[in-house]
């Protein structure tokens, strides 16, 4: 479903991603870490055809992002971490909305069922400017899930939601992970990302330091005490290559 | 903002907000010199410094050479400019309820609000940023005031109190509008608009009344109009009601236009001094009685909502279909977004748009020619449309910076998304101008074939001017808060680009005009089937639409790479 190959990006003089491949395939959930900075965000947004990569190959569903760029949108849903959504329209204005833009046919019932699961059905003819941030999110991620996409990306996807909010939310990623959609969450909450994720990729400073499933991620860094989470994990990958590139300057 | 509850005696100002207030003006400075930063911005920013000076240059030359305006008509400009300003402030908040007594920023909310500051503390930071903006516009009003003060210490600190006091009286006015019940409001707003409309519609009157207003004469009408206004503003002055609204003004006004610093100016600066420092008594006294009486009817809402019992509530809930919004492209789905934003700010978009349709018709006023008033009207709200409708309608990108992610995210093609950006803003701009033109021509008549050509023309017109001030944006993209020099450079270098090319596009039509006559002479002879005129109309009319097109085509592109995660301005 999702397939990046050899992806670079650049910023003037930086370069925020460098040559990181992986693919998702439908049913699998791919949890992205890594440090702030480390190309996780820069990874999801060339990834929705929202900016251009530098250098690389990126499809989704079969079309190639530099090159479908609609057929890619029209196939995944991007939920960014911090959703600016339109303050003017009210709630269901904004699901209307997004119905119409992605040509979503008889949105109506599934877009009352979102509002019931999301628990905004109470506001929905309050507009988007008086909502809190975590209604917000609820909202971001009912117009996500309103396209009935192939493909979701989610980029720090708990952002001040309730318990009851960040329980339900991983279960419908579960849910849609299970009825075949491929998914990427960047997380910093790594234990969501072991709890959920069936692979994981971890990015360091725009590189891709270890790409799998969680088997062969303990298998990669093994450690001497008996439990190994994905956090002992993901520090000892990152403290080794901190390591490896201190060395480097060394010589 | 909390802080309700500060019951020990405190400072106005506390230590750490004299030192954000510092920081903050110190990061103004920086950011003046980033402007430089990049050799992108480094080329633009001289270009505009270098536009700035030519027009500051003209504009301080203008100021110093011209000649001092008579001393009444100077005093009675000065005191009739602050009491306006200050009885706009009870207009505008009699027509639209402030949504708080006191303005704060996000981050003021977050950040200070937090902050173990007394909302004394808080107001008296208020006072001081108020201070700082009051004391630079006022060093610039005094230097425009140049030729005609005597003693410009005098004027500079006459002009910062009454800049002060003008601020104080905007904020009293909003806590008090903001802070009453309801029904007062409803009652002070039919007080207000009752009052500001009798006074409109007197003066008026009064103007369109005087013997020879709409006499033949070498000033243009509006020039006249608004000397009669002035005259007749002067005169109410001089009522006992006028003395009593400009009172709070007057030792300002004598400070300013002084010529001497007799004793009376002393007494007249501590009268001032003392005025503003009630002024400031009362905001911090409204303020307090205001967020305690707020405080007191929540409570009595909540205690009268406790005593229902759910139950009876009935519930929101309902399983209503979505509104069915057709899609064509994506086009009408953006389109109808900002038809929304356009609905809730209709009000707004009316009283924005009352001056700019006062100000086109004004030709109606002198008797001539129907076609030469016509195309007076025609001009004028070409030129409107040129240089102010763009910022009446700000209902496309230049207000949807913090949506361009959204937009991006859209699975539409850059030309649709940029097209429905575009539609409402054009539509109702062409609207207005068709309502204008159709009023214009009943009054006096003029050929519907013209009145046609000219409405069609209209249409791809706007579409130029709004794909360009959007292009303008999205290529440099801004806040609308932003201040500094950045902002100065940047609209220094819009008004002239704009400029430039409203006269390029003046010389075009009259080129064209005398082109077409000369066709129509060649091709069809003088009697010919088709007349010169509408050579001109379809060349102007094949002209817009490419010139418009070409437009669009760049804003699409540029839409199409920009990079919300890099592009956006903090």
């Amino acid at each position: 479903m999702i397939d990046v190959n050899d992806l670079h990006k650049s910023y003037d003089q930086t370069l925020a991603v460098r040559g990181i491949s992986f693919q998702v395939a439908p049913g699998q959930i791919l949890g992205l870490v890594g440090p702030n900075g480390a190309g996780k965000t820069t990874t999801l947004r060339t990834l929705a055809a929202i900016i251009p990569a530098t250098q690389g190959r990126l499809t989704v569903d079969g079309y190639r992002v530099d090159e479908a760029a609609i057929e890619v949108k029209r196939r995944l849903a991007y939920i960014p971490d911090d959703p600016q959504l339109f303050d003017d329209l009210t709630v269901e204005q904004h699901l209307a909305f997004t119905a119409s833009a992605y040509g979503v046919p008889q949105a109506s019932d599934q877009a009352n069922r979102l509002l019931q699961q999301f628990q905004l059905d109470d506001k929905r003819t309050s507009p988007v400017r008086a909502l809190s941030r975590g209604m917000r999110q609820k909202l971001a991620i009912s117009c996500a899930y309103l396209q009935r996409p192939q493909a979701l990306l989610f980029d720090e996807p708990l952002t001040g939601l309730d318990p009851q909010g960040i329980r339900m939310l991983k279960q419908t990623i579960v849910d849609h992970s299970r009825s075949g959609a491929a998914i990427i969450i960047s997380s910093h909450l790594l234990a969501m990302v072991e709890d959920i994720c069936t692979h994981v990729l971890i990015l360091q400073q725009g590189k891709q330091r270890f790409c799998g499933t969680m088997p062969e991620l303990k298998m990669a860094f093994p450690k001497s005490s008996e439990v190994t989470t994905l956090e002992d994990i993901f520090f000892q990958a990152t403290d080794l290559a901190v390591a490896a590139e201190q060395e480097l300057l060394k010589v | 903002m909390s802080s309700l509850t500060s019951s020990k005696p405190v400072s106005l100002l506390h230590p750490a907000l004299l030192e954000l207030l510092r920081y903050q003006g110190r990061a103004r400075l920086l950011r003046l010199v980033s402007g430089f930063g990049t050799p992108q911005r480094f080329v633009l920013s001289c270009v505009g410094l270098f536009l700035a000076a030519i027009w500051l240059g003209n504009v301080a030359v203008s100021v110093l050479m011209r000649e001092a305006t008579e001393p009444v008509r100077f005093l009675n400009l000065v005191s009739l400019g602050f009491t306006t300003y200050a009885l706009w402030h009870v207009v505008r908040n009699a027509v639209w309820r402030p949504e708080a007594g006191i303005h704060w920023t996000k981050t003021e909310q977050e950040f200070l609000g937090g902050a173990p500051f007394s909302r004394r503390e808080l107001i008296g930071y208020r006072f001081t940023s108020m201070l700082t903006a009051a004391s630079m516009k006022a060093v610039l009003i005094s230097l425009l005031m140049l030729p005609d003060i005597h003693i410009w210490p005098a004027a500079l600190v006459g002009t910062i109190l009454a800049m002060l006091m003008l601020d104080l009286i905007r904020m009293t006015v909003e806590l008090v509008f903001h802070g009453v019940s309801n029904r007062t409001y409803a009652w002070i707003r039919g007080c207000v608009l009752t009052l500001a409309g009798g006074c409109l519609a007197g003066s008026l009157i009064s103007m369109l009344c005087t013997p020879g207003i709409f006499a033949p004469r070498s000033t243009p009408i509006a020039v006249t109009l608004l000397a009669q206004l002035f005259h007749s503003a002067v005169d109410l002055r001089n009522t006992l009601p006028g003395l009593i609204v400009e009172a709070p003004f007057r030792p300002f006004v004598s400070i300013v236009t002084t010529h001497s610093l007799a004793s009376y100016v002393w007494v007249w600066l501590a009268v001032g001094t003392g005025m503003v420092t009630m002024m400031a008594w009362l905001v911090l006294r409204l303020d307090q009685i205001f967020r305690t009486r707020l405080l007191q009817v929540e409570r009595q809402v909540w205690s009268e909502t406790r005593a229902l019992d759910p139950e009876l509530i009935e519930p929101e809930i309902n399983d209503r279909p979505l509104v069915a919004i057709p899609r064509w492209g994506g086009i009408y789905t953006v389109a109808w977004r900002q038809w929304i934003t356009a609905k809730n700010y209709w009000a707004s978009l009316l009283v924005a748009l009352a001056p700019l349709a006062i100000l086109s018709v004004l030709p109606l006023a002198e008797n001539g020619d129907p076609v030469k008033c016509f195309i007076n009207v025609v001009g004028g709200l070409v030129f409107f449309a040129f240089i102010m409708m763009p910022s009446v309608f700000k209902l496309d990108f230049r207000r949807d910076l913090d949506h361009m992610l959204l937009l991006k995210m859209l699975p539409l093609r850059s030309s649709s998304v940029v097209i429905g950006q575009l539609a409402v803003p054009v539509v109702l701009a062409t609207v207005f101008q068709i309502a204008v033109l159709s009023g214009v021509a009943l009054v006096r008549p003029i050929s519907p074939l013209v009145l046609a050509c000219t409405c069609g023309i209209l249409l791809p017109f706007n579409v130029l001017v709004f794909a360009l001030d959007n292009l303008i944006f999205v290529l440099y993209p801004y806040r609308a808060q932003q201040e500094g020099l950045e902002v100065f450079i940047r609209a220094i270098l819009i008004l002239t680009g704009k400029g430039l090319l409203f006269a390029a596009a003046l010389v075009f039509v009259l080129l064209w005009s005398s082109a077409a006559q000369w066709i129509g002479a060649e091709i069809t002879g003088a009697n010919g089937p088709i007349p010169w005129q509408g050579i001109f109309a379809a060349g102007l009319f094949a002209f817009y639409v490419t010139t418009a097109s070409v437009t669009t085509w760049l804003l699409a592109n540029a839409f199409g790479r920009f990079d919300p995660g890099q592009d956006v301005p903090a």
